[in-house]
């Protein structure tokens, strides 16, 4: 490794743990195309090295933490499903990667049963995180084939603004 | 070091940009600036100034496609608003969206009126309606709630954004 790549690789170890895990994509794909465009000279070589290595590490972590984001929501509703109204029950939800991450517990009620011709669903109150982040959140579960699942729809698009 | 500063910013817009995309749409915005990047190598032999052109021109290209599957989305959140609008609480009607972008498939479903949310002027329903689909050949039917609101004469999708907090990997 030359001390030019060394000294890269150290900025990358810098900013990973300060850029958190959806902006990973683009330091690695700077940082391959600058290796990249370093060894080729053709600053287009560089680009597009660096823009793909970004797009399928980008879609890596997406799909990760997707993933890590429906189990949550599965663990908590499949306990929802179960539930009495007025009950208060504690859900967990553990993904077994390093450190713990991703996994998160808490506490779960059905504050409204919305039964309707076409599916039988219900409003939940979820209790999530501790001590100063700890919160309420109200949201929606309906009965599927395959168990109880999440059912908040997507914000209308007028109020997408920078998620998208 | 005139370039550098242009480029850092083109170079944090993407970054913001790019957080939450999926590989389509990675891959739209990369052809279109690897493509921005070779011309301007064509024009400029300096590295620097190549690659901003090239983020620049994939910047333009991502925001296009934003434009459009925003354009799909809202039409489908429009044709089940318009359905649910004006059917009585407790019927089950049914919906579908078809579009001539290839970029989003076409959907159908079902959609019933589950309450009605009033206010001072205000007329708003909460609604359940399911997204029907056919995975290996066995028919599957996914459900969701959301809420639409009366503006004038149309039914306008209401369901607000999530919390910042639980956004995630939303964006």
């Amino acid at each position: 490794m030359t001390r030019r790549a060394a000294r890269r690789a150290a900025l990358l170890a810098v900013l990973l743990p300060l850029a958190g895990c959806n902006a990973v994509g683009g330091i690695v794909g700077g940082v391959s195309g600058a290796l990249t465009g370093a060894a080729t000279t053709n600053p287009a070589v560089g680009y597009a090295v660096g823009i793909s290595v970004k797009a399928v590490t980008d879609a890596t972590i997406q799909y990760v933490m997707r993933n890590i984001q429906r189990g949550e929501q599965d663990s908590i509703v499949r306990v929802a499903g179960t539930l009495a109204p007025g009950d208060v029950a504690p859900w967990k939800a553990e993904h077994s990667l390093p450190f713990g991450y991703g996994d998160a517990e808490g506490t779960v009620q059905v504050v409204r049963v919305i039964d309707t011709p076409l599916a039988q669903c219900r409003e939940v109150a979820i209790g999530v995180g501790k001590g100063e982040d700890a919160a309420t959140i109200i949201a929606t579960a309906c009965a599927q084939e395959q168990g109880w699942k999440w059912a908040n729809a997507e914000p209308a698009v007028e109020r997408w603004g920078a998620l998208q | 070091m005139a370039s550098g500063l242009p480029l850092r910013s083109l170079l944090l817009a993407t970054l913001l940009l790019g957080g939450c995309q999926s590989l389509v749409r990675e891959g739209t915005a990369d052809v279109a600036g690897i493509g921005g990047a070779a011309l301007a190598t064509a024009v400029t032999d300096n590295g620097a100034v190549a690659t901003g052109i090239g983020l620049g021109v994939r910047s333009l290209a991502n925001a296009g496609l934003q434009y459009t599957e925003r354009r799909l989305q809202r039409q489908q959140q429009d044709k089940i608003a318009a359905i649910a609008g004006p059917l009585p609480i407790g019927q089950v009607a049914a919906w579908n969206a078809s579009y001539a972008v290839p970029l989003h498939a076409d959907e159908k479903g079902q959609v019933t009126v589950v309450r009605e949310i009033g206010g001072a002027g205000l007329q708003c329903r909460e609604i359940v309606f399911s997204v029907d689909t056919v995975v290996e050949r066995k028919p599957q039917r996914a459900f969701y709630t959301a809420a639409i609101c009366r503006n004038g004469q149309t039914w306008k999708w209401a369901s607000a954004e999530p919390a910042t907090e639980r956004w995630g990997a939303l964006q």
